[in-house]
């Protein structure tokens, strides 16, 4: 059984003013399988912001289903959204999204403290986590004192440490350099071999070179799809190219 | 180049944009403009001079209070002014980057801050003048009404006060134009631009800071607690005032970060959904708002002290009117029963001729008197050795305090409460005193020569004072069975204390059955009959003889006290103000900071309504934090304001409670409403 599976996903923006409307999604169907690492690409405006904001469970769409696990995450009550987000889901963001007033510890421990868990269990779980990720040495420190790189560490650290489902992100490698890009993915990479469901929204070639899956999306649907199957992550960026190049051109799907 | 009305229009643009800003600024301006320029109409009302001519009248309490008050009220509004001026500038840094980096230059930057200072000034001093000229009349209505006085007739308008009130706002504006001239001189525009976006350090925890604080407060709260009498209230006000200020201070800036911190190291109670956001929230807050949190706390407290002190005089007036005047014509008669050394021809004083002079003039003038009651007394200091010990050796090593022994006769005491105490020669009723014994030692200090002991069974301890004196010192209060005894003790006193004996005092109390006008026309008779020594023909001798209308003791008592009431609301209006409007300015930088943390948390899974109340649950401490604090001085400020209203004659603890409860319930309650007003505005912020 898949453990995302969205069909028929439409969302239509109505404007504030004049009542004009606007569809960013017109029919988007694919599925996520357990321990997939999947990437969906696209230009701005072809509306995969608005589909992770669905699936992040941030915003509703207009028609269609988004079944996590089975269950239908858009007919979740409001009040319960919160506490389904933060147990199910995970989060990394391009702008990181650390808060300056907690210490990197405590940045970390976030959603276990929001989830009302024990302090004991807290500690058991980031120990072993931050060793993981390469950040034990930072713990004590504050945001405002460490680089970009580590930042984006640490917030994965934070999406992991309640065990998700899944972890969406968000053009992760937006605001990093080429080194600190290269550690974040290979670092993606390494979450995913030990069985994490990644689904990651990207501009980046590169990015998503090293997904195992590639969804393109234009107009408001899934035009394209690649595997990667027993190709290298630079037979993949290739294949990625190519792809660009041909939606660029404005070519027919001819999967 | 055509482009000179560019600048008033940049200035006045800038001022409509920020308007969430500059609105209450003006109006506040406004507010300190038209209060001062009241003060100072009121100084010179000719219309008051009027009302009671040629006898002076309390209104000449105001023109002092007025004069000196000006200058704390326009002290105060300065301050403010800068301080919101700098907060302002502070909030604007971005955009005068922008117009920077937009190609004006600093000459031009600086022109539209001259325009913006023009426009600000105009509409803050000329609104503040024509409300300032509106409210006077009303204000003054006010006046005479606290001050029981007649109103004057007629509209004033003090155009030396409003030119002089012009002056000084805008002497006070010129000086924040020139301080933020300098600010844009010195800036550099990439700076400007980058404003407040700095990353932010943890707070580190202040050792010496936080001993200081819990020291001075302590220290401070200590004084407050163990004054005993008003001397030592008005001597030890200030620095009990200062200590308590520089603690509010470091309370905030120190001690609550060590608080909290030590909460954060408490891993149990910190990683709790609550806990975890309130006080990571609050190191950061205090870090920030700590210094403007102490401000407005001492503000309030400033303000609800003012204001209960002052309406506890307003209030006990009427009881200090009722025992310093109890009869329509108070006369008071001080003299020695014994003559002076070398004094000849020294006959004793007589008080029934005493009084026989004083109702056969009245009776004389064609007034029936109604009631007239004299008695008699014997006030003298001396040193405690222990409570219910006294030596008139003041200052012995043994002596701990001055103690003020007022000794009455029991028909005295019987006529005044209705009360009677069947009192032997050698047993007493005392006020002040624990025990069942009362010791006099007679000494002469000077000499080192002990003269005996007057010793005494205290049958009944009073509850309240008998014969109310200025708390100066330790009052005692003793009721003896007869004026025998009272002059023993006088001879005894006068024994220890050789050339500088204490008088004793007769006063009479009469009613007349006669309106004030004609009391007063008989007063003016009075002292001319006076002049002629056949008046006090048979009375002996004595050193001075007093004569008081109680309407007139009373005009000056409530002269003296609508004064105090008056100011203290003037005073307690401006710096109200000041208040409002920090709460309202912080409200807003609070808003701009919390937006972002806000967005970060709900991303991360928190709901909305639990970020809401998480902030809402902040806000609320960082608010109400200052009010509580200023509540608590004021607890602790309790027995020095009412030591201070001793010297006032006001010795009613109840009724100075009451005040104090009710300035503070009303404080707390306004406070709430100013709260929720700005609270709007932040959520308007945080929320879009």
């Amino acid at each position: 059984m898949p453990i995302l599976e969205v069909s028929d996903l439409k969302k239509i923006y109505t404007t504030r003013f004049g009542g004009q409307q606007v569809q960013a999604l017109t029919s988007v169907n694919f599925a996520v399988e357990p321990g997939e690492y999947v990437a969906i690409m696209g230009e701005s405006g072809s509306g995969k912001t608005t589909l992770l904001n669905i699936l992040a469970a941030l915003d509703k769409p207009t028609s269609g289903e988004v079944l996590l696990d089975g269950k239908n995450i858009v007919t979740i009550r409001e009040r319960d959204i919160a506490a389904f987000r933060r147990d199910h889901l995970g989060f990394v963001f391009q702008d990181f999204n650390l808060l300056d007033t907690f210490s990197i510890q405590d940045n970390i421990l976030l959603p276990l403290v929001l989830a009302g868990r024990s302090f004991p269990e807290m500690e058991k779980r980031l120990l072993p986590l931050a060793r993981r990720l390469g950040i034990e040495k930072l713990l004590k420190k504050y945001p405002y004192e460490v680089s970009g790189g580590q930042k984006q560490r640490i917030a994965v650290a934070r999406a992991l440490i309640t065990e998700p489902r899944i972890v969406l992100a968000d053009e992760p490698t937006g605001a990093l350099d080429s080194k600190a890009t290269d550690s974040l993915l290979h670092l993606f990479d390494q979450v995913n071999a030990e069985g994490q469901t990644i689904l990651m929204v990207t501009h980046s070639t590169k990015a998503a070179s090293h997904a195992k899956r590639v969804l393109f999306i234009r107009d408001g649907e899934v035009f394209h799809q690649i595997y990667k199957g027993v190709s290298s992550t630079e037979e993949m960026y290739q294949k990625i190219s190519d792809t660009l190049t041909l939606l660029a051109a404005g070519g027919e799907e001819d999967a | 180049m055509r482009n000179s009305g560019l600048f008033p229009k940049l200035a006045l643009q800038s001022i409509r944009n920020n308007r969430k800003f500059y609105l209450p600024y003006i109006l506040a301006l406004l507010g300190d403009v038209a209060a001062i320029y009241i003060m100072f109409a009121l100084v010179r009302d000719p219309g008051v001079k009027n009302i009671t001519p040629g006898r002076p009248n309390g209104y000449m309490y105001v023109s002092v209070f007025m004069s000196i008050g000006l200058f704390i009220a326009f002290f105060f509004s300065a301050i403010f002014v800068l301080y919101i001026n700098s907060f302002l500038m502070k909030q604007r840094k971005k955009e005068l980057g922008l117009y920077n980096i937009l190609g004006m230059g600093k000459g031009h930057i600086a022109l539209v801050l001259v325009f913006e200072t023009l426009y600000i000034g105009a509409a803050g001093i000329l609104g503040g003048l024509a409300a300032g000229v509106t409210l006077h009349k009303l204000v003054s209505l006010t006046l005479h009404k606290l001050m029981d006085m007649p109103v004057p007739l007629g509209f004033y308008i003090s155009w030396a006060g409003m030119a002089r009130t012009a002056i000084l706002f805008a002497a006070l504006l010129v000086v924040t134009l020139l301080m933020n001239l300098n600010k844009v001189r010195v800036s550099r525009p990439i700076e400007l631009l980058h404003g407040g976006s700095m990353g932010e350090r943890e707070p580190k925890t202040r050792w010496i800071m936080t001993i200081l604080g819990v020291g001075t407060i302590g220290y401070g709260y200590y004084i407050a607690i163990n004054t005993r009498t008003g001397v030592e209230a008005i001597g030890m006000y200030f620095v009990a005032v200062f200590l308590v200020i520089v603690g509010t201070y470091c309370l905030f800036t120190a001690v609550s970060i060590f608080v909290l911190k030590a909460l954060r190291k408490n891993k149990k109670f910190y990683y709790k959904t609550s806990h975890f956001i309130g006080v990571s929230g609050m190191l950061y807050r205090m870090k920030q708002n700590a210094v403007g949190l102490a401000n407005i706390c001492i503000l309030c407290t400033m303000v609800m002290v003012m204001l209960s002190g002052t309406l506890s005089l307003y209030l006990g007036t009427a009881d200090v009117v009722q025992e310093q005047y109890p009869g329509d014509i108070n006369i008071g008669v001080d003299y020695f029963p014994a003559p002076r050394e070398g004094e000849e021809d020294w006959t004793r004083f007589n008080p029934e001729a005493m009084l026989a002079a004083q109702t056969g003039f009245l009776e004389d003038q064609g007034v029936r008197v109604e009631n007239a009651q004299a008695s008699y007394s014997l006030s003298f200091g001396t040193g405690m050795i222990s409570d219910g010990v006294y030596t008139t050796d003041k200052f012995s090593k043994d002596a701990r305090e001055i103690a003020l022994i007022t000794v009455i006769t029991e028909d005295n005491y019987t006529a005044a409460t209705g009360e009677t105490l069947n009192l032997g020669p050698d047993e007493v009723a005392a006020y002040n005193v624990k025990g069942s014994e009362l010791t006099i030692r007679w000494t002469i200090a000077e000499e080192d020569r002990e003269l005996g002991e007057s010793t005494f069974h205290i049958v009944k301890t009073l509850r309240d004072n008998p014969h109310y004196n200025p708390d100066i010192t330790r009052l005692v209060t003793v009721v003896v069975s007869d004026g025998a005894v009272i002059n023993d003790l006088w001879s005894r006193q006068a024994e220890a204390y050789p050339g500088n004996w204490s008088q004793m005092v007769w006063t009479a109390h009469i009613d007349v059955d006669c309106d004030e006008e004609k009391l007063l026309e008989i007063q003016s008779r009075y002292w001319e009959a006076v002049e002629d020594a056949s008046f006090y023909e048979g009375t002996g001798k004595w050193l001075r003889c007093n004569w008081q209308l109680r309407s007139e003791g009373a005009a000056d008592a409530y002269g003296l006290a609508g004064g105090f009431l008056f100011l203290g609301i003037f005073l307690g209006f401006i710096l109200l103000l000041a208040t409002v409007l920090m709460i309202y300015y912080k409200q807003l930088s609070e808003g701009y900071e919390d937006k972002k943390r806000f967005e970060i948390m709900q991303k991360v899974g928190l709901s909305r309504d639990e970020v809401k109340r998480s902030i809402h649950s902040q806000i609320l401490m960082v608010f109400f934090l200052p009010i509580l604090v200023a509540a608590i001085h004021i607890v602790f400020d309790f027995n020095m304001v009412e030591k201070l209203l001793t010297m006032f004659y006001i010795h009613n603890t109840v009724l100075t409670a009451l005040c104090t409860v009710g300035t503070v319930l009303i404080f707390f309650v306004a406070y709430g409403a100013v709260y929720l007003l700005t609270a709007r505005t932040y959520y308007k912020i945080v929320e879009r």
